[in-house]
């Protein structure tokens, strides 16, 4: 290891200030998620809140197929997805705030949030 | 006529010859890079990062963009993502890098340690990149992965940095890299 004496103010400012950041996007990203849990679905059809108190299931369509998305026992989960490689799918489920799962290829990006988002309309919880 | 040096940089006659081997490093640490498995897409050490820090004290500003172009292309050539988005993502980061370090090393001069500009790079490399997912890619959501993907920045560019002090102030192969490009017409 290189001793820490050899490093100038300028080498520790830069690191601080790295650190700063990174800390600060955590608290951005987990500091947001307050209130009810919502699963986030962002599709290229738009954007679904889908509450996890909820049981359901809620399929979306992409630019290669659909993607079918269920909420069980508080849990989201990407169940099914017309992709190659089924990498959303493996991923498993996701409950706790600020996970995520996505199916690149479908351009489903599926994510835990808390307030339910910015704009959540009833129109999601119609969508089961 | 100039005396030749022994070792490392027989064989090299210009500087673009300096360039060339810095660039198939660049390649040879790619591969290197791409044996090692990732768990996730953006936990990268960015070893071939390395030629370009180390490169950074002493080549040209058109000589380091060369630098950087071989890089980049070695990279995707490696990685196979050469036609495809990543390689946007990519030369769009080490573009980023290579600005600010050169900056941080231009401000710094002899006060800022290999470790600070790799820090600095690997910030600006981070940044643009989440930049370019939440622009590009994902949309907004993509903010989420801001803190995974800039702590794994600042891990590796510690490591590179680190790794890059300790390497430039023992290494002979440097000097003498160094020495023979000052010395050699450009």
């Amino acid at each position: 290891m290189l001793p820490v004496k050899s490093l100038y103010p300028l080498d520790i400012t830069i690191a601080a200030v790295f650190l700063a950041l990174i800390i600060s996007a955590m608290f951005f990203t987990v500091g947001a998620n307050r209130g009810t849990a919502y699963a986030e679905a962002e599709t290229a059809e738009g954007v679904y809140y889908l509450p996890l108190d909820k049981d359901g299931e809620l399929t979306v369509h992409g630019p290669i197929g659909e993607t079918l998305i269920r909420v069980k026992d508080g849990a989201a989960q990407i169940v099914d997805s017309d992709c190659r490689d089924k990498i959303c799918v493996t991923m498993g489920q996701i409950s706790r705030p600020a996970a995520w799962t996505a199916c690149l290829p479908n351009r489903v990006f599926l994510r835990i949030t808390a307030k339910g988002g910015r704009n959540s309309e009833e129109a999601d919880a119609g969508a089961y | 006529m100039k005396k030749r040096m022994p070792g490392p940089t027989r064989g090299l006659s210009s500087r673009r010859d300096t360039v060339a081997l810095l660039g198939a490093l660049c390649l040879f640490l790619s591969a290197l890079e791409y044996l090692v498995p990732k768990p996730l897409p953006f936990f990268r050490l960015g070893l071939s990062n390395l030629p370009i820090l180390l490169g950074l004290p002493f080549l040209s500003p058109g000589d380091l963009i060369l630098l950087l172009i071989l890089k980049v292309l070695g990279q995707g050539l490696i990685n196979g993502t050469l036609v495809s988005h990543v390689f946007l993502f990519s030369l769009a980061g080490s573009s980023a890098s290579l600005g600010v370090m050169a900056f941080v090393r231009y401000v710094g001069k002899d006060r800022v340690s290999m470790v600070g500009v790799s820090l600095a790079g690997a910030m600006a490399s981070s940044l643009v990149q989440l930049f370019l997912a939440i622009v590009l890619v994902f949309g907004q959501s993509a903010v989420v992965i801001a803190p995974l993907a800039l702590g794994s920045g600042w891990i590796s560019g510690l490591i590179i940095g680190i790794f890059a002090e300790r390497f430039a102030r023992s290494s002979q192969f440097l000097a003498a890299l160094k020495s023979h490009y000052r010395d050699s017409p450009p």
